[in-house]
């Protein structure tokens, strides 16, 4: 059985996640039965700040492979629960949900030398100054996923999130670099497995390093987008593998990619005044992913949509919802007078969205007619129609709309 | 500021929490939960501390990337001697009872002149 701690600032039973990992979780947890993982979990009550060192030191502890330790935000506490988390721009924004940031020079912000350790559904922002300060560092067998991991410490050459152990797994987050000489995410030993990760450098800081940098041993890279970076996807002597990859640089292993992209066409903002990292309706990395599910073990996003939603997975940790048909919004609420034409196309509307591929053509007619109007009224009336096609070689989509 | 400080070696090894270490620095008035007030292996101090030694009893012993895999660090830099503190007798762990006090008010020459380097 599981052991739940809560961590919060609104009476919780602890106040700190230093507090719960030193006065709730045993030094010893694979000595505590043959299955007791323990589990944090974070609410929003305020953000988990610090401006005096690392906000969670995980040191000390033995675990094993099913007595675990999961870092977490409990449910509905989450950016991946938030009721706009489709509109929300993909970035740190405590607003959204659980969020640490540690603003101090010379400090990481979570570090672990635990192994088997579960870091999910959380926001890290690290700030400040320093060599060596790093957003994530983990260890052996450590899961990372559903995280949104942001650092903009101006560090000369460190790494956002660092992987220094064996087997570790990072799938469906966004790590982003905001300092010039930053590093995506850097691993020193062996089997680090990336897949559906969005890894960015914003494109206004002149970021001349890495998004990827292995310095020994292999890696396997699936799904995941570099961008924003100065030189190349990746560097380093290990071996990278995978597949269905996307950069605005080259990329040089693997198959199925995507190299050499316009950055601003893939994603929503990738300025760091106005970063917003899902994905841009006609981005190229809309259904270029690859099924994954030797490495993942939900098939949704990082905000927990389903993939794939159009004809296959798309590449990064955003999944583009109604990216693969039409999709028609009419708000036809207040409108007085609806004619038979405007209420036939919302049965319409539901039917195209529910198509995930679409292989014939199809051609929509709509019709909005307003009837017996006065003229004041038209005056103050307000009807938004959108119309929005992914059209590919295999489908073509047409539209007439009249008034 | 309020420090949360362990009373307790939670066990034997080098990089586990220590006697003496400050666990979280938080601002005055900080809102405890019933746990963080009451644990037997912890106290809180209440005292007006700088931020730069703040971040003096926070930091690492080593700078995390500079780890090398497989060797065990010191959790911290500086720990508390807590025999040197003024009301020395709440700063033992009460195995179990609730402590005493949730909260001991001293001064900043208190806290420095307590604080040690740690040396592994």
């Amino acid at each position: 059985m599981s052991v739940t701690l809560t961590v919060g600032t609104s009476g919780r039973q602890y106040s700190t996640w230093a507090s719960a990992i030193a006065l709730g979780i045993p030094s010893n947890i694979s000595s505590t039965g043959s299955n007791t993982p323990y589990i944090l979990e974070a609410y929003n009550d305020s953000e988990f700040y610090s401006t005096s060192g690392a906000l969670v030191s995980l040191t000390g502890i033995t675990t094993d492979a099913v007595n675990t330790i999961t870092l977490t935000a409990a449910p509905g506490q989450s950016f991946v629960d938030n009721a706009s988390a489709q509109t929300n721009a993909l970035k740190y924004n405590q607003a959204n949900g659980v969020g640490l940031r540690v603003n101090c020079s010379y400090s990481s912000l979570m570090y672990t030398n635990v192994p088997n350790i579960n870091i999910s559904r959380l926001q890290l922002y690290l700030q400040g100054y320093g060599g060596g300060a790093i957003c994530l560092q983990t260890d052996d067998h450590n899961y990372v996923s559903q995280c949104i991991l942001q650092e903009t410490n101006g560090n000369p050459s460190g790494d956002a999130v660092y992987f220094p152990g064996y087997a570790s797994t990072i799938e469906n987050s966004l790590i982003y670099s905001g300092a010039a000489g930053l590093r995506g995410i850097t691993a020193a030993y062996d089997s680090l497995e990336i897949c559906n990760c969005t890894i960015v450098a914003p494109s206004n800081i002149g970021n001349t390093n890495y998004g990827v940098a292995g310095l020994s041993e292999t890696w396997k890279i699936y799904n995941t987008a570099v961008f924003g970076f100065g030189t190349n996807f990746y560097t380093g002597s290990g071996t990278y593998s995978g597949s269905n990859n996307a950069s605005d640089q080259a990329i040089g292993f693997g198959t199925g990619n995507q190299p050499s992209l316009s950055y601003s066409s893939q994603f929503q903002g990738v300025t760091s005044s106005a970063p917003d990292f899902r994905l841009k309706t006609g981005s190229a990395l809309v259904n270029a992913g690859a099924t994954e599910s030797s490495i993942i073990t939900s098939a949704t996003d990082i905000v927990g949509t389903s993939r794939p939603q159009g004809s296959a997975w798309d590449i990064g940790a955003w999944e583009l919802k109604g990216a693969s048909g039409a999709v028609l919004s009419t708000t036809p609420s207040g409108v007085a007078n609806v004619s038979a034409a405007l209420a036939t196309s919302i049965p319409l509307t539901a039917t195209l969205a529910a198509i995930s591929s679409m292989s014939g053509a199809l051609t929509t007619a709509i019709r909005l007619s307003v009837n017996t109007v006065g003229a004041t009224l038209c005056a103050s009336l307000s009807t938004a129609i959108q119309l929005t096609a992914n059209v590919t070689t295999s489908a073509t989509i047409s539209a007439s709309l009249t008034y | 500021m309020e420090l949360l400080v362990s009373l307790i070696n939670k066990s034997d090894a080098i990089d586990d929490l220590r006697l003496g270490e400050v666990i979280t620095i938080q601002p005055d008035g900080w809102n405890w939960s019933e746990i963080e007030l009451s644990h037997p292996d912890a106290q809180i101090i209440c005292a007006p501390i700088f931020q730069s030694h703040a971040q003096t009893l926070m930091r690492p012993h080593t700078i995390p990337s500079n780890t090398v895999r497989g060797v065990k660090y010191p959790r911290k830099a500086y720990l508390l001697d807590l025999g040197k503190l003024p009301s020395s007798e709440l700063f033992k762990a009460t195995k179990d009872k609730l402590r005493a006090q949730s909260k001991v008010m001293m001064q900043n020459a208190d806290v420095v002149q307590a604080t040690i380097k740690v040396t592994p």
